[in-house]
């Protein structure tokens, strides 16, 4: 690219830009501002812009509100389902991509199952996690309500369709050489997977991993519904300031910054990653 | 199609002719169908079931005698059901045809940026990684008519305040402005991705022949883009019409009904009436609904995909 | 291809379910016992207790600080008897449904439930709580003192068909606030008799109320209290959101008035000439005085309006909070903050009544926690960090009162509305109905949509009138004949004595 002067052109465009960022910024800076000010300033006429930056709202979301075990739970639930994913859909994806098994109609199937409605099958699902918490390997587990095992599952039920279609691409641009070299030194059709493919498809599993985080993270509906107080997790925790105490701005603006800015970090160190999982593959970042 | 393997010294046991190909493929989808089986086919199968049936949980019929097509002539009757699906529509039309257009102008925008595009990208993942059950929340303190954030920078401007959540008029626009604001990051990213793929020599030639940017926008990028614009704008309109934990933590459908949404009017009919059976019908139609169009939008795209494995 | 693979999978799964719902028996139902209607529900379950050190009684309800505070009250109890209890809470919109999966699911999963009136009924006939009638004829009558919780309370939130389902834990009858010293001051009163003809007092009608609302209603630059105001200040705050509360200031007016949600034949009372003038007046005369936040204000928000300073008066509201409404005082130099019984004193009366749960595994422990946390110790206690108590004992209790004003002020205020419900003998019927958790739930809906404008009135209650029809098929079933003879068919006049109010 030849060196250009800075023109009016570009002026312009960092302006809009500028503009941009603003209005897509502005929200999350709000509600951090939100969680360090005193409550008395929170709901005023006029807005008050400037404050004494206070910790009261963190400390009582962490100590009245038991936030810190809400934070474990989603930690918790986040991790081990995402990890689940990754495996299930990697061994899947693999044999969907090398051997087109079910010829596209079964990868066409397991996507519509990510369509339902959640609302519609949350009862079965109540029965199904009560069934299974009853049973000695159920709560060996922790697969009964109200307990991480439960909503471990569901989220990696959740998430499974979009990470095999997601790691299905992937794999399609590996060169079938590479392997087909591997298997003719010797490798059996496991060792192969392990040795040579997985490690090329590392930006696919990175992908899969942010987005499946991502998605248990925020995930509300089925949090709220299958925990009572044991595993409750964090989305739900912040719906819970508002309350009967009167809505609690202040702490429920703290529980929403806790809420949002890990996701926001992680995002943030691996944006490059996104693009191609937003598009289930379709288009590189 | 198994070439004989020639055994490299110390790689792997000297066995018995392995497992063919499609055994092999069969046994690596296990772990997956399995858990998709059990938790996604076998509730998606029992709420067909309930469908058919009449269905009232807190009353003395719990799960009651079949009743034939009943519940889902009662749905495609309830005028509650096209109405909050005309809702639905609405908001899918109106957010996600809006997140389009400003999805691609920011695209176009970055794409000619010099310096700082990377930060720019990274910043405008932000919204799209925010909680929605939690952020709805904070936007509905922004929303808020007398303390909140918004009327007040239009009050410092000397604009007029507006009852964002309160007016039936503004209630959905306020939603959809929501939407777009955690959303139109995801058009911009994709589309951007998309324009910064595309191969260079049409647009040098165009260059040479001395066409104008609005030609080559017009018979070049857009055409070229075609592919990359349909999947966002399918993606985007299947997660608009299932939208449900923002709508909660905005409005609670409010006022009045101004706000709710398919989902919306699901749950109240799931988990406040306990009608599993007409809410079996409505998820049921809505999914067949949903499925057909993802079909019919997607038909290309996944040919392309289909064959692609069949190649490799 | 793709088109024909539709087909082909919604047509194979169509078949699939058809063959396994023929093969009868559905995929794992929910336990729902088929509850014979009313009286005899199944019986609790009997198992050993477990030895006394071992048992978490785990009880779900709403979220707020008087649950904080029941908290720490609870602490006295698990002291006590080396138990543990586990409270869970909710926020009060989603009360009913996070309870009613457990009940649904049979989980047993919290052994002690809390219900709000208008869901009495449905737990009750449904078998999900066990009555208690037992278990207090079994008791030690002084810790329970029965006939020391008020006579309306009983009769509204605990008893149906003759049982005793659950005793209160608090109530939030409503009541109605106010700023005090602008209705005080000789300026305003001055110009509102002149300009209304009749002296500025706490209103008695609802008419008078609608007066006072545009009568404080005042622009930037109009004065208030003889200061220029700056911003408009509002005549009334009111809960017009979607949230369970419009229903209960709605319906105050129309039952003042004589009219019912339901009426006594079971058939919808929403068409009434009477009932739509009631929303009217809410609509027309009372929602243009109010902040525009009303329309998605819940009590928190209204409770803010008045602290900062936005509004005179509130229409029937939670008398329970109190505590935070006097704040103003603190927060509005030159304010005070009264209590007085909302107009006619017809009113939404009822606690949150605790229950065992028909699923407990461990009954008779719950049923301990219960009868403790609901006698007149733990009540008192309760009562003492500004919890709204329903015990006689403590309401009249004058020297428990003195000094008191902050926390507990609305104390004579509710004791007045609860006596005149209880002297009345006016309860309405839809907390009999076993329908009851569904219609208050379309109650929100609808009279949201009027408030708002989305529909207009007589729209709004039409639907109302038919969601109604549809949750009872047909006219709804009224189990309260005990009410006898002399239960009031239209409300007995009431006219508010302010010597009752605590003041500054």
């Amino acid at each position: 690219m030849q060196a250009r002067r800075f023109t009016t052109a570009d002026l312009v465009r960092y302006a809009l830009v500028v503009a941009l960022l603003i209005f897509f910024l502005f929200p999350i800076f709000w509600m951090v501002a939100t969680s360090f000010k005193p409550p008395n300033d929170i709901l005023t006429r006029p807005v008050k812009w400037t404050f004494e930056p206070t910790l009261t709202n963190y400390i009582y979301a962490f100590d009245e509100a038991n936030f810190g075990l809400f934070i474990k739970n989603t930690l918790t639930v986040s991790l081990i389902s995402t990890v689940l994913v990754i495996v299930l859909a990697c061994l899947a994806a693999y044999s969907f991509a090398r051997y087109n098994t079910g010829a596209g109609h079964l990868m066409f199937f397991i996507l519509t199952t990510r369509m339902m409605p959640g609302i519609a099958v949350i009862i079965p699902f109540f029965v199904i996690f009560k069934a299974i918490g009853e049973t000695a390997i159920g709560q060996a587990l922790w697969l009964g309500l109200d307990r991480p095992g439960a909503l471990v599952v569901c989220y990696t039920v959740f998430n499974l369709p979009f990470a095999i279609w997601l790691m299905h691409s992937f794999f399609q641009d590996i060169p079938r050489e590479l392997e087909d070299s591997a298997r003719l030194d010797g490798y059996s059709r496991l060792q192969v997977l392990w040795r040579v493919v997985l490690p090329l498809a590392v930006p696919g599993i990175a992908v899969t991993a942010i987005f499946t985080l991502i998605f248990s993270w925020n995930e509300f509906l089925f949090a709220f519904l299958l925990t009572r107080d044991v595993a409750r997790t964090i989305t739900v925790g912040v719906a819970g300031f508002w309350t009967q105490r009167g809505i609690m701005w202040g702490p429920l603006s703290a529980a929403a910054t806790v809420c949002v800015v890990p996701m926001l970090v992680f995002a943030l160190i691996l944006q490059r990653y996104i693009v191609r999982g937003l598009t289930f593959g379709a288009v590189r970042g | 199609m198994d070439t004989a393997i020639e055994k490299a010294p110390g790689v792997g046991k000297a066995r018995k002719r392995a497992m063919s190909d499609t055994w092999y493929a069969v046994l690596l989808i296990t772990p997956a169908s399995i858990i998709i089986i059990f938790f996604a086919l076998f509730p998606l199968l029992y709420a067909i079931m309930l469908s058919f049936r009449h269905v009232d949980l807190t009353s003395a019929v719990g799960i009651g005698p079949y009743v034939g097509l009943d519940n889902y002539r009662f749905a495609l009757n309830d005028r509650i059901f096209w109405e909050s699906t005309r809702r639905t529509l609405t908001f899918a039309v109106c957010a996600v045809s809006i997140e389009m257009v400003f999805g691609v102008a920011i695209a176009f925008l970055l794409n000619g940026l010099r310096w700082f595009k990377g930060i720019v990208r990274s910043l405008l993942i932000l919204p799209i990684a925010s909680a929605p059950a939690a952020v709805g929340l904070v936007w509905r303190y922004m929303y808020h008519p007398d303390f909140g954030v918004y009327n007040g920078i239009l009050a410092a401007l000397g604009l007029p305040e507006q009852n964002w959540l309160g007016d039936v008029r503004l209630a959905m626009p306020s939603v959809i402005i929501f939407d777009i604001w955690q959303w139109t990051p995801f058009v911009a990213l994709i589309v951007l991705a998309g324009l910064q793929s595309l191969p260079r020599e049409p647009f040098e030639a165009a260059e040479l022949d001395g066409a104008s940017t609005w030609r080559v926008l017009r018979r070049l990028t857009l055409p070229m883009l075609a592919p990359v614009l349909t999947l966002v704008f399918v993606l985007r309109t299947i997660d608009a019409i299932r939208l449900y934990d923002v709508i909660l933590s905005l409005s609670h459908g409010g006022p009045g009904t101004a706000t709710e949404t398919l989902t919306y009017y699901l749950y109240r009919i799931s988990l406040k009436y306990f009608r599993l059976d007409i809410g079996s019908a409505i998820a049921l139609l809505f999914l067949y609904a949903t499925v057909v169009f993802t079909a019919v939008a997607l038909r290309s795209m996944m040919r392309v995909q289909a064959e692609r494995a069949r190649r490799a | 291809m793709f088109r024909n693979m539709r087909k082909l999978v919604i047509g194979g799964v169509v078949i699939l379910a058809l063959l396994l719902a023929a093969c009868g028996t559905p995929a794992p139902p929910p336990a729902a016992e088929t509850p014979a209607p009313g009286v005899t529900p199944p019986p609790a379950p009997t198992t050993a207790p477990p030895p006394p050190e071992e048992v978490t009684i785990t009880w779900a309800t709403i979220a707020g600080f008087y649950t904080d505070w029941a908290e720490e009250v609870a602490r006295d109890f698990e002291a006590e008897t080396g138990w543990n209890v586990e409270v869970v809470d909710i926020d009060f919109s989603q009360l009913y449904e996070k309870q009613v999966i457990e009940f649904v699911g049979g989980t047993g999963a919290y052994d002690i439930i809390t219900y709000d009136v208008g869901w009495k009924a449905e737990f009750a006939n449904s078998g999900y709580i066990l009555p208690l009638d037992d278990y207090i004829a079994a008791s030690d009558p002084e810790e329970i003192q029965f006939e020391d919780i008020h006579p309306a309370i009983v009769e509204g939130s605990c008893r149906w068909k003759g049982n005793v389902w659950g005793l209160p834990f608090y109530t939030f009858t409503m009541g109605y606030f106010y700023r005090c010293d602008l209705f005080e001051d000789p300026g305003e009163m001055a110009a509102f008799e002149a300009e209304y003809g009749y002296p500025l007092d706490v209103p008695q009608t609802y008419e008078q109320m609608a007066d006072i609302a545009e009568f404080f209603h005042r622009m930037p630059g109009d004065t208030l209290k003889g200061e220029v105001l700056s911003d408009e200040f509002y005549g009334i705050g009111l809960m017009a959101g979607r949230f369970p509360h419009v229903q209960d200031e709605m319906m105050s007016i129309a039952w003042t008035w004589g009219e019912k949600l339901i009426k006594d034949d079971g058939t919808p009372g929403t068409m009434e000439p009477r009932f739509l003038e009631a929303v009217h007046l809410y609509r027309d005369q009372l929602m243009p005085h109010a902040p525009p936040g009303a329309a998605t204000s819940a009590y928190d928000e209204v409770v803010g309006q008045m602290r900062q300073g936005m509004i005179a008066q509130t229409a029937a509201f939670y008398l329970d909070q109190w505590a935070n409404m006097v704040k103003t005082e603190d927060e509005v130099p030159g304010s005070e903050i009264c209590a007085a019984t909302s107009p006619g004193a017809h009113t939404w009366v009822g606690a949150l009544t605790l229950a065992i749960n028909a699923g407990s595994k461990h009954p008779d422990q719950a049923w301990e926690f219960l009868k403790w946390i609901t006698g007149p110790e733990a009540q008192r206690k309760f009562a003492e960090g500004g919890g709204s108590t329903c015990r006689l004992s403590i309401l009249t209790d004058q020297e428990f009162l003195e000094g008191r004003r902050l926390a507990v002020g609305h104390f004579p205020v509710l004791n007045e509305v609860l006596d005149h419900e209880a002297e009345c003998n006016f309860y309405p019927n839809y907390y009999y109905v076993p329908q009851g958790g569904k219609i208050y739930d379309e109650e929100t809906t609808y009279f949201s949509a009027a408030a708002s404008g989305e529909y207009s009135v007589e729209e709004a209650m039409q639907k109302l009138a038919d969601a109604i029809e549809m949750h009872c098929a047909g006219p709804c079933e009224i189990p309260n004949d005990h009410l006898g003879a002399d239960y009031s068919p239209v409300p007995c006049p009431y006219t508010f004595d302010k010597s009752v109010q605590m003041r500054k």
